[in-house]
């Protein structure tokens, strides 16, 4: 099992990844806002990064370049978690270099599947 | 308010004015010593007429300050009242949401244009396409640009809607084939005519006008459009809150936290963007004649920017000047029509942190406000332009244009009082603390508005500097404000004089403004 | 009383006042930070069991989290509401109808349907919107009775409200509720795709209504949700719509749907005798549409002296890729230094780049 750093604002919905997360035996670092997230991500080096795109500040997809573009943070596993099937979205998110994207509403149990594939396939 | 007036008449007229006009008739024959009494108690009459005018005038420019802190306060709780049932998302997710065209003039620019234009491609909206135009910048500006977005040049066909000064020497958008981007490169021809090259080029129906160098939120075009989503029939502009950046955390160009500044001179210059914002649009907007959409980060539709013509190269302020053309075309054409601000803070920009430089900003200010009524008088007080002309114009003539004037003119009537034995000195700064009392409270309410509203700043160490601030502020700030208004405006006097000479000599000269450093 | 002592008493009024202000800001952040830790220290405890309903794997009707929520105290339950109801909106699956299950039991659709005649707007809109998250279809009757409240906001919420509850019936009502501009067009139209195939009739018979706005409405839903059965009667609207702005959707919907019949009205479109308008989106929605029947059409277009026909033209032949080319290249040695020639080279550029190399520039003087 992994550390996931998870960066999202709504504090309701951070909470449920982070009871889905440790449910399944992650281990969970959990942050309000993209700032937070990226330097945590330097600090804890956590194993996948999970962003959501929609933060006032720095937004899921600013995050996602700045970690692509700094060497040390350059190979970390991130999924988005955008709102709804907006092509756009998903556009922006994978050419910022995202690996995988969950669009909301989402199913707890499929956020955690998601997580589970990604890990395995970057591990791989 | 009339009564106070009427109290410091009394209290200023050591002499009535029968007794001055008595004094004057008997001078004639008199000694020397009674001719200086008569001027002294003609002096005296004088300043008592003159302080009475000034006391009504601050009165009055802080209540209507205060008038529009309540209308804002009105507008922030409905929006966010609006939150519990409506989030941008909706905006987002709709199909019919207009793609809108970003354009971004650059002078100069090198060191971040780079991070502007990545930051600006990665916002949160469902279509839109960046122009940058380098305004035949001097230094690597489109080097950067090229390296970063690996760009190629394609033969673009330029349309002419609106009357283009520079030449446009290439076009460029990635090799990618990823048509969001365009660069256009032109000679130098200034900032308006940078950004009426960009409208030309802009195919969405939509055009943001934005600063090469303010940093926006992610979602800020999805904060401006909505006005357009709600009324798309009448909405034609829109604006939102420019905020300041010193002291903030900013990261891959997004303002990642918000710090208050640590210089005294920019923390009062927050304080004076809250009230400014709060009042001079939120309150505006509500009232329907909203004047001034900041160059920084403003929203407009393309079709009419075309019809009014663009930016005009040859204005100061040719941000206020064209929100101003906006309104004299559709009222002349009688169309129903809405300029909206978006209480919603969207940009932000790096305010001056040494005073040469605010002063340089400040009389430039100045400077376009006073053009840009020269330009429109005939709007002034006319019926024909409701509320723009009854209101909004006279208003911005008396109270903020000849702010400063009487402002200092009050300040330099005080030695001359004192000579004049006119009024005592306690009582002078009695008066002045009540003035600056009245000031300070304005400063207030806009933070108790902004701190039940917004929550901007958290710590209570921020809420104390604010409130130090807008007390600091009218000591020492406002009186240098008002002193840079006035070289405004006499700059804009010489210069009007001096446009006069050219255009009667040798028709429009084209003066290479930069558009570096300068912001409005 | 004389002059001084009216200036020290305004003095006084004033530096009271902005004390008291100062208090009220500073109480009033005070008693917000408190009543968030109250609200925190009261939901702390069954905050973990509200996850476990949403997040767990129990899929059983009765789950031991939804027995304690349900039977939870009023004054636990209220810190813990706005909680689930904002999640409602964001979770799917099995966690939605779990969310839903507990919401039942506390009886939130009773509290809203009550809640849609109050008297404040805001808890009328907010009312609609709980509604509309909860997708009952019972919702729908009260919801559009909303949809002529006397406040535009209620009844932008309420026709959100209905396209999340999809109630293929309020197809009409919701037409009908923007009449006069009562209600944004887009929220509408985004009601409406919602809706799906059930709104269909509903839209047609839009398409004879007196308000522009209205067909308008109806011509940008039935493009945007393909419905292709539809192109004949889009084909006339397109033709003889007496509001150029209806034309104009008619010529992208019809860009959208595809069909062969799409195909001859666009052509006809961007003929002389149509507004100017028309003949650009129609230009346009032929690239859409994807026809290389299209491009001898669109290359006489290039030649068009407004500006918005030929560029829209342009890059419509840039999308129909190889049987353009030739066309394109063919107006370059044909109508050399014209502007059709610049169209088409930029067209060729952007094709140029889709296929991955540089694209060729006119030499430097034709510019």
């Amino acid at each position: 099992m992994a550390t996931v750093l998870v960066a999202e604002d709504d504090a309701d919905i951070r909470d449920l990844i982070i009871f889905k997360l440790e449910q399944t035996g992650h281990t969970v670092i959990a942050v309000g806002d993209g700032l937070s997230a990226l330097k945590l991500a330097h600090e804890q080096s956590p194993e996948i990064v999970l962003l959501d795109v929609m933060m006032p500040g720095m937004s899921g997809i600013d995050v996602c370049r700045a970690l692509r573009q700094d060497p040390v943070t350059a190979g970390l596993p991130i999924i988005l978690l955008t709102a709804r099937a907006q092509e756009s979205d998903v556009e922006t998110g994978l050419t910022a270099g995202a690996d995988d994207y969950i669009v909301k509403p989402f199913s707890p149990r499929v956020l955690a599947d998601r997580v589970h594939s990604v890990l395995a396939r970057t591990r791989a | 308010m009339s009564a106070t007036a009427a109290g410091v008449l009394a209290g200023l007229g050591t002499t009535d004015v029968p007794g001055v006009l008595a004094g004057a008739a008997g001078a004639a024959g008199q000694s020397v010593d009674e001719i200086v009494d008569a001027i002294r108690a003609g002096a005296q009459w004088t300043l008592m007429v003159i302080s009475a005018i000034i006391l009504v005038y601050s009165v009055a420019i802080n209540t209507s300050y205060l008038m529009l802190i309540f209308l804002a306060t009105w507008d922030a709780i409905d929006s966010h009242r609006r939150l519990r049932f409506f989030s941008q998302e909706d905006t987002y997710a709709n199909p019919l949401t207009p793609a809108i065209s970003v354009i971004m003039a650059a002078y100069n620019e090198e060191a971040g244009i780079a991070e502007s234009v990545r930051a600006m491609m990665s916002m949160r909206y469902p279509t839109f396409e960046v122009v940058v135009v380098d305004d035949g910048s001097k230094d690597g500006t489109f080097e950067r640009l090229r390296a970063e977005h690996n760009l190629v040049e394609v033969p673009r066909v330029i349309p002419d809607d609106l009357p283009m000064r520079g030449k446009v020497l290439s076009t460029h958008v990635p090799a990618d084939g990823s048509a969001s981007l365009l660069v256009v490169r032109k000679t130098n021809s200034g900032r308006a005519d940078a950004n009426n090259v960009g409208i030309n080029l802009a195919r969405h129906p939509l055009v943001c006008i934005v600063d090469a160098d303010s940093l926006l939120d992610s979602s800020a075009l999805l904060q401006v459009a909505r006005p357009f989503a709600d009324d798309p029939l009448n909405v034609v502009a829109t604006g939102g809150v420019v905020r300041i950046a010193n002291g903030c955390e900013v990261v891959g160009g997004r303002v990642a936290k918000v710090n208050m500044p640590r210089s005294w001179l920019v923390r009062i210059q927050v304080i004076e963007y809250l009230r400014a914002f709060l009042l001079g649009r939120t309150g505006w907007s509500r009232l329907g004649g909203l004047l001034v959409i900041s160059g920084a980060f403003g929203l407009f539709r393309r079709d009419v920017l075309i019809e009014v013509g663009g930016f005009d190269p040859d204005t100061i302020g040719e941000d206020a000047e064209m929100v101003a053309r906006f309104h004299r075309h559709l009222r002349e054409q009688r169309r129903d029509y809405r300029i909206v601000f978006v209480s919603e803070p969207v940009s932000w920009t790096e305010a001056p942190s040494s005073m040469a430089v605010l002063a340089r900003q400040r009389r430039r200010w100045s400077r376009g406000l006073a053009e840009l009524l020269w330009r429109h008088r005939k709007m002034i007080g006319n019926p024909r332009y409701g509320r723009i002309g009854m209101l909004t114009l006279p208003y911005f003539v008396l109270f903020e244009l000849l702010a400063p004037v009487v402002n200092l003119g009050g300040l330099a009537l005080v030695p001359i009082a004192l000579w004049a034995d006119a009024i005592n000195v306690e009582f002078a700064l009695a008066l002045l603390l009540a003035s600056y009392g009245y000031a300070v409270l304005v400063g207030f309410v806009a933070l108790a508005v902004e701190e039940y509203a917004f929550r901007r700043y958290n710590s209570w160490r921020d809420l104390g500097v604010a409130a130090v601030a807008s007390v600091a502020e009218n000591f020492g700030y406002r009186q240098f404000n008002a002193w840079w208004g006035l070289q405004g405006i006499f700059a804009a006097l010489r210069r009007t004089k001096q446009v006069w000479g050219v255009m009667t000599r040798e028709g429009f000269s084209t003066p290479g403004r930069s558009t570096g450093g300068n912001r409005g | 009383m004389n002059s001084a002592q009216l200036v020290s008493l305004s003095i006084a009024v004033l530096a009271v006042a902005v004390v008291l202000l100062g208090l009220v800001i500073i109480t009033g952040r005070a008693l917000n930070r408190h009543r968030e830790r109250r609200d925190a220290r009261l939901s702390a405890d069954v905050r973990p069991l509200l996850m476990e309903l949403i997040g767990g794997d129990n899929d059983e009707e009765l789950s031991e989290p939804l027995l304690l929520l349900a039977a939870l105290d009023e004054r636990v339950w209220r810190t813990l509401e706005p909680s689930a109801i904002s999640m409602l909106g964001k979770v799917s699956g099995n966690a939605r109808v779990a969310l839903v299950r507990l919401l039942e039991q506390r009886g939130l659709a009773r509290t809203a349907s009550r809640d849609l005649s109050g008297l404040g707007a805001v808890r009328r809109a907010v009312a609609a919107h709980v509604l509309g998250l909860l997708g009952h279809a019972e919702a729908a009757f009260p919801l559009v009775r909303m949809l002529s409240d006397r406040n535009p906001e209620v009844r932008a919420a309420a026709v959100r409200a209905l396209g999340q509850v999809g109630a293929a019936g309020a197809a009409g009502p919701i037409i009908s509720s923007m009449a006069g501009g009562r209600v944004p067009f887009q929220l509408v139209a985004q009601a409406l795709i919602r809706l799906g195939s059930g709104a269909r009739p509903a839209l047609v018979k839009a398409l004879s209504y007196d308000d522009p706005a209205q067909r308008a409405v109806a011509v940008e839903v039935l493009g945007l949700i393909g419905a292709v059965e539809t192109a004949k009667v889009l084909v006339r609207v397109l033709a003889g719509d007496a509001s150029t702005d209806v034309r104009v959707r008619a010529a992208r919907a019809l860009g959208r749907l595809g069909t062969p019949v799409c195909l001859d009205a666009l052509l006809h479109a961007t003929g002389p005798g149509h507004p100017h308008a028309v003949r650009v989106e129609a230009a346009a929605a032929l690239g859409d549409l994807g026809s290389p029947r299209a491009v001898p059409t669109l290359q006489e277009l290039l030649a068009d002296p407004r500006y918005q026909v030929a560029h829209n033209a342009a890059l419509s032949l840039a999308r129909l890729g190889g049987p353009a080319t030739a066309a394109l290249t063919e107006t370059l040695t044909e109508r050399a230094g014209t502007s059709a020639a610049d169209h088409a080279w930029e067209a060729l550029a952007i094709q140029d780049l889709q296929a991955g190399h540089m694209p060729r520039l006119p030499a430097s003087p034709s510019r």
